[in-house]
């Protein structure tokens, strides 16, 4: 039996994929043109008639044009879209957007354009030489105020923590890269927040801002330089404390926790489908209360063929084929019906096969295999495994014991990848010519322990992209204990971000908080979107109130009153408000990767870059805000 | 002095605002002025008389609710106005972690100024203001006349056409005074302008060509300073090689009333305590180890 290893990585929301961005791209035209459209109409009713006759002659004519002929048509087309909204039915959801979502998305594109036509034509006067100036102000106000100082904290953290960290040896380095990104995230982010939150109110209160804007400064050149400041000197702590960490962890760590987790597995993921089981998308439900997995039964039980679970992949990397063999790993979860066996796990086969492989073509392979273990022409076993699976694109695992909380592997004949990686312009017509689709590589798990359950998940089961046996994984893990970092750094942007545009209006005390407030609410994003969905048990808060006063059970239906109508009525406009909340809070679990680098699994380039756009896609609205809020402030009457 | 006008105000007036939008102070009213090139004004009044909302008006610092403010022909709150002007608060509100040299380099980049600019500017006005000693020292270490020095110097980095000071001789001593007074003065001999607001007189009265005297926010008194203190009720008549004495006095009077005015006073001038002071200090630096000792008492 192979050696099993306990790294576990649930992922219960589907990474980034760049199949994902032009639909948040739309989504987020969509919600920041609606806020846009919103403040127009907000500021043509109070905000236009401030401007005195002079004022507005003395804007240039294409720009008055400019700008009006986009707030108009964005506002014009928001208020059409609300008029039809309430007037017609309710759609059906459907992937397809309705042509009122399309021109939500382009009305909602027109009032963005007419809210930033100012900030760009502003934006021609800013002046990197001023920005770097007012970040390199920011960077030395924070040395000379001694906040490195604080970072000493973390020295605490390294010296005294393995005095109260319980780990068993195989467990050493998760828990120290945990207990490391734990210490350090609260103390980065505290700080970094403290910081940007306090330095425009404290130039405010000190007047020191009446020396700057006094000067050709575009406001805006404030607020970039203030974020450029504290973050070029955040991440300089940052890179620092990260390589103590680093030294932290992997000084004198045990060698079965360093052959365990001192990896950077790149795992090569599927989809997950089922067969025989309730239906397609989810396996049998055993009563868990954690739906992560879903479940296939072992033979026996039920009327259907044989419950099985099945991961369809994309076209693998070719990289896969230079190598004699390719690990796939694997974590299941064991639902006992009966004790079973002691010591011995629950069986299961795994079947792989690629686009080419036709149905029959499995009894061809097992006579051939038969046929070559008997004459060897001087093969291993593995050669013939691998002649074989690249001939038919099928190999089969027949039985492996599977064992809770443990992560167990197979090593797979890379001559599979070979074959499905190879052209076969015949196979391919046949498939498109009876309208099946290309999967170009699949695996098939079934349990084969009468009595016991599998669980499993889509991210249970993948490939590792990477090479296990390389010499060079130290080296992975290190790296990739930098790009865990960059998580951290992600969110300090956050914090900096929202920090710096809250308090070109908001005290220094009222901005930390607000920051707070609404990193918190990054924090339970999913909770208060079942609360926006309505999908948490007991409903709304008045529903809730209800029927706690009323002692109801919160599964039971309501009757059909006229208070729990009106109770009903108001937990949908709680509902409403909260999803337009939703806009605001900010995607923080998605930025953390700690557990990405604890359980020994790379951080791909490409997740960091997402994660950074939608960063960048959040501030971008609260810069715009925070822009105007400077621009319209006035700076002395504070 | 040119005709050129810098500055100009139309019925420009500014009323505080409390949460509600409600008027809860009217700091300045409808004030109309205009300040030429080559010219020192001076702004003068009590407290809370506008003066220094004015100047902030001007500097964009706060929007007028009402009329008007125009520096060199563009509206107060265009940013691109203050490539030509250099401003010195009243009290001298500077980064206190940043030493003199930093100051001004922070200060010179936010004016987009190259290196070799900035440090040249810097090295000549940190010497200039006598604080080329103290250039590494922070600011939270120098006394408040310092801070004023290098206030002033950061207002001086872009080389202004136009100067705004609020109470430049505040925290100065009688010699710092006097050389920010001869400095306003060397600003006017090299064409620029200077707006200032002081509550010392004299020194209003010393250096400025033309004033504003503005009381609870309205404009009381605007024009040449000369013209304005003139007295032309009064005779001032100065002699020397005189010493008082009765026989004098009687024939002044005889004198003055034959042309039908009458002999207020007679005396011999005093000097300034100014003048009084910068005489001592002088004669001090050049007799080394001098000092007064007070005449005891007759027993």
């Amino acid at each position: 039996m192979n050696s099993m290893l306990l790294a576990t990585l649930f992922i219960e929301r589907d990474p980034l994929r760049w199949e994902d961005l032009q639909l948040g791209i739309l989504q987020w035209t969509q919600s920041v043109g609606g806020f846009c459209s919103i403040a127009l109409i907000l500021w043509l009713v109070f905000g236009w008639r401030r401007y005195s006759k002079v004022d507005r002659d003395r804007i240039a004519a294409w720009k008055k044009i400019t700008f009006g002929a986009l707030a108009g048509s964005g506002v014009g087309l928001f208020l059409l879209i609300i008029a039809l909204r309430s007037t017609s039915q309710p759609e059906a959801a459907s992937r397809q957007p309705s042509v009122l979502d399309v021109l939500q998305i382009f009305s909602g594109l027109l009032s963005l354009l007419a809210v930033l036509f100012p900030f760009a034509v502003n934006a021609m006067n800013l002046r990197p030489g001023r920005i770097l100036g007012l970040a390199k102000l920011s960077f030395q106000e924070a040395i000379r105020r001694r906040v490195v100082y604080a970072f000493g904290a973390l020295l605490l953290v390294f010296l005294f923590s393995s005095w109260f960290i319980p780990y068993k040896p195989e467990d050493q380095v998760r828990s120290y890269v945990q207990v490391v990104y734990w210490a350090m995230a609260p103390l980065f982010l505290l700080t970094s927040a403290l910081l940007a939150a306090f330095s425009i109110p404290a130039d405010i209160k000190n007047q020191t801002i009446h020396t700057i804007v006094t000067k050709p400064v575009e406001r805006f050149e404030i607020i970039l330089g203030r974020f450029l400041g504290f973050m070029a000197l955040m991440t300089v702590i940052l890179f620092a404390m990260t390589a103590v960490s680093l030294l932290y962890v992997v000084r004198g760590v045990d060698p079965s926790a360093a052959a365990e987790s001192l990896k950077a597995r790149v795992p090569f993921y599927g989809d997950l489908s089922f067969l025989n089981t309730e239906n397609e998308n989810r396996g049998d439900n055993v009563g868990r209360e954690w739906e992560y997995r879903s479940y296939i039964a072992g033979p026996g039980m039920g009327n259907r063929g044989p419950a099985t679970a099945v991961w369809t992949f994309p076209m693998p990397p070719a990289n896969l084929t230079s190598r004699d063999k390719v690990r796939s790993e694997f974590t299941f979860d064991i639902y006992r019906t009966t004790k079973g066996r002691e010591n011995r796990g629950v069986a299961c086969s795994f079947t792989f096969q690629t686009w080419r492989f036709r149905e029959g073509d499995d009894k061809i392979y097992e006579r051939e295999k038969r046929q070559a273990l008997s004459d060897r022409k001087g093969r291993t076993d593995a050669q013939i495994d691998n002649e074989l699976a690249e001939k038919f694109g099928y190999y089969v695992f027949p039985s492996k014991p599977i064992f809770d909380y443990q992560t167990l592997y197979l090593d797979i004949p890379a001559g599979l990848f070979k074959n499905a990686l190879g052209a076969d312009p015949q196979r391919m017509n046949e498939l498109k010519n009876s309208n099946r689709p290309v999967q170009p590589l699949m695996v098939k798990v079934v349990c084969l322990d009468p009595t016991q359950y599998i669980g499993m998940a889509r991210y249970d089961f993948y490939f590792r992209a990477d090479d296990p046996e390389s010499a060079n994984e130290k080296l992975y893990f290190s790296m990739n204990f930098f790009k865990g970092a960059i998580g951290l750094w992600l969110r300090m942007c956050l914090v900096v971000g929202l920090s710096v545009c809250m308090s070109t209006y908001l005290t220094g005390v009222i901005s930390l908080l607000f920051t707070l407030i609404l990193y918190m609410g990054g924090l339970v994003q999913d909770f208060i979107r079942q609360v926006a969905s309505g999908a948490n048990p007991g409903g709304g808060p008045t529903e809730a109130f209800l029927r706690l006063v009323r002692r109801e059970n919160m599964a039971s239906p309501l009757e059909q009153t006229t208070a729990n109508q009106i109770a009903t009525n108001l937990d949908k406009l709680f509902r409403w408000v909260v999803s337009r909340l939703l806009d605001v809070i900010p995607d923080v679990d998605r930025l953390d990767f700690t557990v990405f680098v604890a359980e020994g699994f790379d951080i791909s380039s490409g997740q960091i870059v997402l994660n950074a756009i939608i960063l960048v896609g959040y501030l971008i609205p609260w810069a715009i805000l925070a822009y105007y809020l400077l621009k319209w402030r006035e700076i002395a009457s504070s | 002095m040119s005709g050129e006008v810098i500055v100009e105000t139309r019925k420009l007036t500014k009323v505080y605002r409390d949460f509600w939008g409600r008027q809860k102070h009217t700091a300045l009213r409808a004030l109309n002025l205009e300040i030429r090139k080559g010219e020192i004004f001076g702004l003068l009044g009590p407290n809370g008389s506008g003066k220094t909302t004015t100047i902030k008006l001007l500097l964009g610092l706060l929007f007028p609710t009402d009329g008007e403010a125009f520096v060199f022909g563009k509206p107060a709150a265009d940013v691109s106005k203050n490539e030509r002007i250099g401003y010195l608060p009243e009290e001298s509100y500077l980064y206190r972690f940043l030493n003199a040299e930093e100051t001004l380099d922070f200060y010179g980049r936010l004016f987009d100024l190259d290196a070799k600019t900035r440090n040249d500017r810097a090295r000549e006005w940190i010497e200039r203001v006598g604080l080329g000693a103290n250039r590494k020292r922070i600011l939270k270490e120098y006394s408040k006349g310092m801070r004023q020095r290098i206030g002033l110097a950061q207002a001086m980095i872009n080389d202004p056409d136009l100067v705004i000071l609020d109470e430049p001789t505040s925290g100065l001593d009688p010699l710092g005074a006097r050389w920010m007074k001869n400095l306003i003065v060397e600003l006017k001999e090299q064409g620029k302008t200077v707006i200032m607001c002081s509550h010392r007189l004299e020194d209003v009265q010393d250096i400025c060509d033309r004033i504003a005297i503005l009381n609870l926010g309205e404009l009381q008194a605007y024009g040449n300073v000369g013209e304005l203190l003139q007295d032309v009720n009064r005779l001032e008549l100065r002699a020397s090689g005189l010493q008082i004495n009765d026989q004098l006095r009687r024939e002044l009077e005889e004198l003055l009333h034959k042309h039908g005015g009458k002999l207020d006073s007679i005396g011999h001038p005093t000097t300034t305590l100014e003048d009084y002071f910068l005489r001592i200090v002088e004669e001090s630096k050049a007799h080394p180890g001098r000092r007064f000792i007070p005449q005891e008492k007759a027993r």
